[in-house]
């Protein structure tokens, strides 16, 4: 079978992948079905690295009016994949990124250059991962992400072209559609925040534009998946930040006599997963919080118990059975956060100097502050199943610093430096949601997507089922 | 079967530029006959051999390949019978989208052929998934059941002079399935260049999916025919009646044995 699989995927990519097949079926007409619908089609459109503040400043200039808007939180940490893969509540990746940590195996896979080579294949290409094949409609032919990169600017009106062709298509059938646009998020990194503004300037007028020209039929609501802080990084080598706090940096967990972890070092973001021995957790964090280039090193310390270092000292919480968040030091807490926690404890909430609280308390005291819904992404960061190997260890850096990730022959370290995320920091964790057909409140956890549109939910579940058995009806079956 | 009188008024249509070669055809066809005798001296073959349209389901000609020949390409697989051909679309097979095309002649002149194209497409069920990646969305959606389309064409072929020659596909094409269920038309034209014995410029236009969802297309390709190696590649624009367009490419290579 694997053979035969390999076979037909080499015949078929010798002949142009599926370009093809898809422009047959592009010939074949669609009958509309959904003329006389008493519902318009829903648009879900996911833009890559949307921020709050560009989106912001778009409507400054008169985009999206008319729209309801929430700040969108995005996951921790706030990196694409693993931020859609929660969003979507896709299939679970090894890591948060394409280069991860297998324990078990005691082996780093997909490192280098190879690994970053690997990026437009899972994003698509071929093999997708899950979070992607959850889209409708992702890119515009193979060349999609290497033109995208290249010049996100150019790129966007035949991607977006195409997008509108494909959702008038969809719209013909089905009342929920998923789309996705890149373009924002590369911009962001490699043209800074006003090309980003222009950008969904641009997109607006052309979602208004396709609206016109489907009066009724239509309906968006856009969302992010991470923020962006919008502001230009000094790149860094998370190898040299560990050796200079103590910590060897390698490929193995060898020696359990020595300090030593395994940074993820893969692509320009603004954190690093730090995978070592469960009892040196504490310690390279501690140590790595001391380092300019570290604001935060947040670390799992077991049992639902967490610390978030900073300059060497540590808060912690834990997390209850039932969800509840137990604060030790609310008044620290306070300091780092911005937050008014110590507001409960003078409701005589606090015992012990410790804060216990609901989540749903925790998001509404804290989404506003610094690190915004900084104890639920951190303790998901680390048992959400959406990382099958999740490291002992974030590091989470200031707005102006950034992981190399890597490096590309001939120099590209002064390119592509204008912005970046991952972070808890707000900028890098705040993204928008925005709906046309729905009002919502002030701000929003991202992965609450699936439980705020049940539509999506049941599209992507029927999505989801018909791939995974074509024959969802043996009466009706292929 | 027409739901639309205007469907039927198109196909009629598309048979009038035919009328005047109809008309002159005894004498056009001597004339011809003439110059493809002294080409026949030359060993030089007809210039109005082109067997396949490049558009998918909707762009056909006239010419069928030769008794005995045989294509093995990409996009189709054929054999000639002299009368009629046989064909499907291999890399549609590939996807689980099986087809069958036959070919039969009405009119075969020198300078005008006439051919009826008849086939059967079964796009399996959630055709879509059936890619490898995910970059190339039609926004076809049949999640219920496989979707059946029996098109039926009528493919004129005119040579206009040694340089130039027209291909136009009048289709009507009939849906079925759990998902679609319609009858559409379209018009597919393919005008041809030819530089040389080998190399060809071509571009195409049309309108299809009239009746159900309607688009135009217009495009531009290159063709080479060698002894047995044919290529062809091009790329166009593609404008639905809505307004949304979309760019498009066109590639096939096959060989030819007679």
């Amino acid at each position: 079978m694997r053979l035969r699989s390999a076979i037909v995927l080499l015949l078929s990519y010798a002949f142009g992948c599926d370009a093809s097949y898809g422009e047959f079926l592009n010939t074949v007409p669609i009958e509309d079905r959904r003329a006389n619908a008493s519902q318009p089609t829903h648009v879900f459109l996911g833009v890559d690295g949307i921020s709050r503040q560009a989106f912001d400043l778009a409507r400054e200039e008169g985009a999206f009016a008319g729209w309801h808007a929430a700040d969108w939180i995005s996951v921790f940490p706030a990196v694409s994949d693993y931020a859609w893969t929660r969003i979507l509540a896709a299939d679970p990746m090894p890591g948060y990124e394409t280069q991860y940590y297998d324990p078990e195996a005691n082996k780093l896979h997909n490192k280098g250059l190879a690994g970053v080579a690997e990026h437009p294949f899972s994003q698509g290409l071929l093999d997708p991962l899950s979070c992607w094949n959850s889209f409708d409609y992702l890119g515009n032919g193979e060349l999609w992400t290497v033109k995208g990169y290249l010049d996100p600017e150019a790129s966007l009106p035949p991607t977006a072209t195409e997008m509108f062709r494909v959702l008038e298509r969809l719209g013909r059938t089905q009342p929920v559609a998923l789309a996705y646009l890149m373009n924002v998020d590369v911009v962001s990194h490699s043209g800074g925040l006003q090309k980003a503004v222009a950008m969904l300037v641009e997109l607006d007028h052309q979602i208004a534009a396709f609206q016109k020209r489907h009066p009724g039929r239509f309906t968006f609501t856009m969302f992010g998946d991470h923020g962006n802080a919008h502001k230009q990084a000094e790149l860094v080598d998370p190898n040299q930040l560990l050796r200079e706090v103590g910590v060897a940096s390698v490929d193995r967990l060898d020696d359990v006599t020595n300090l030593q972890a395994i940074p993820i070092v893969h692509v320009r973001v603004n954190f690093v997963s730090v995978h070592t021995h469960a009892d040196m957790a504490a310690e390279v964090a501690r140590r790595s919080s001391t380092h300019r280039w570290v604001d935060l090193a947040a670390v799992n310390l077991g049992d639902g118990h967490y610390a978030v270092y900073k300059n060497g000292k540590a808060l912690t919480f834990s997390r209850q059975a039932d969800g509840a968040y137990l604060i030790t030091d609310p008044r620290a807490w306070d300091r780092l956060l911005g937050s008014d926690l110590m507001a409960l404890c003078q409701a005589s909430l606090c015992e012990n100097n410790e804060l216990s609280m609901d989540d749903e308390r925790s998001f509404a005291l804290t989404h506003n502050s610094r690190y915004p819904d900084p104890f639920h992404r951190i303790a998901t960061a680390f048992t959400d199943a959406a990382a099958r190997n999740p490291p002992e260890v974030i590091l989470s850096m200031p707005d102006e610093v950034s992981s190399f990730g890597f490096h590309l022959p001939g120099g590209s370290d002064h390119a592509a430096i204008d912005g970046f995320h991952g972070a808890l920091t707000r900028g890098s964790s705040l993204s928008v949601m925005a709906s046309q057909a729905h009002e919502l409140p002030e701000a929003l956890r991202a992965e609450t997507l699936l439980t705020l549109f049940p539509e999506l939910r049941e599209h992507l579940q029927q999505q989801r089922s018909e791939a995974a058995a074509p024959t969802r009806s043996p009466a009706k079956g292929d | 079967m027409l739901h639309r009188p205007w469907l039927g008024v198109c196909t009629v249509l598309s048979l009038l530029p035919l009328t005047p070669h109809e008309a002159f055809a005894e004498e056009a066809g001597a004339h011809a006959s003439a110059r493809m005798q002294a080409a026949a001296d030359d060993d030089s073959p007809s210039p109005l051999n082109t067997v396949n349209g490049l558009y998918p389901l909707w762009e056909h000609t006239g010419v069928l390949h030769n008794a005995g020949a045989v294509q093995l390409g990409y996009q189709q697989a054929q054999v000639g019978m002299g009368f009629a051909q046989l064909s499907t679309q291999p890399f549609l097979d590939l996807y689980g989208t099986l087809n069958l095309q036959a070919k039969v002649a009405v009119l075969m002149r020198e300078r005008l052929k006439v051919a009826v194209v008849a086939g059967i497409y079964r796009i399996p069920t959630n055709a879509q998934s059936r890619m490898f990646g995910n970059l190339n969305a039609t926004g076809l959606v049949n999640p219920y059941g496989p979707l059946y389309l029996a098109p039926l064409s009528l493919a004129k072929s005119v040579l206009l002079s040694q340089r130039w020659a027209l291909h136009w596909a009048s289709t009507l094409l009939v849906a079925s399935g759990e998902d679609q269920r319609y009858v559409s038309g379209g018009q597919a034209l393919l005008v041809e260049a030819i530089a040389n014995a080998h190399w060809r410029a071509r571009l195409h236009a049309g309108v299809e999916g009239i009746n159900v969802q309607g688009q135009g297309h217009a495009a531009l390709s290159f063709a080479y025919r060698g002894d047995v190696v044919r290529l062809e590649a091009g790329g166009g624009q593609r404008i639905l009646f809505t307004g949304e367009r979309s760019t498009f490419v066109m590639f096939d290579g096959a060989l030819v044995f007679w």
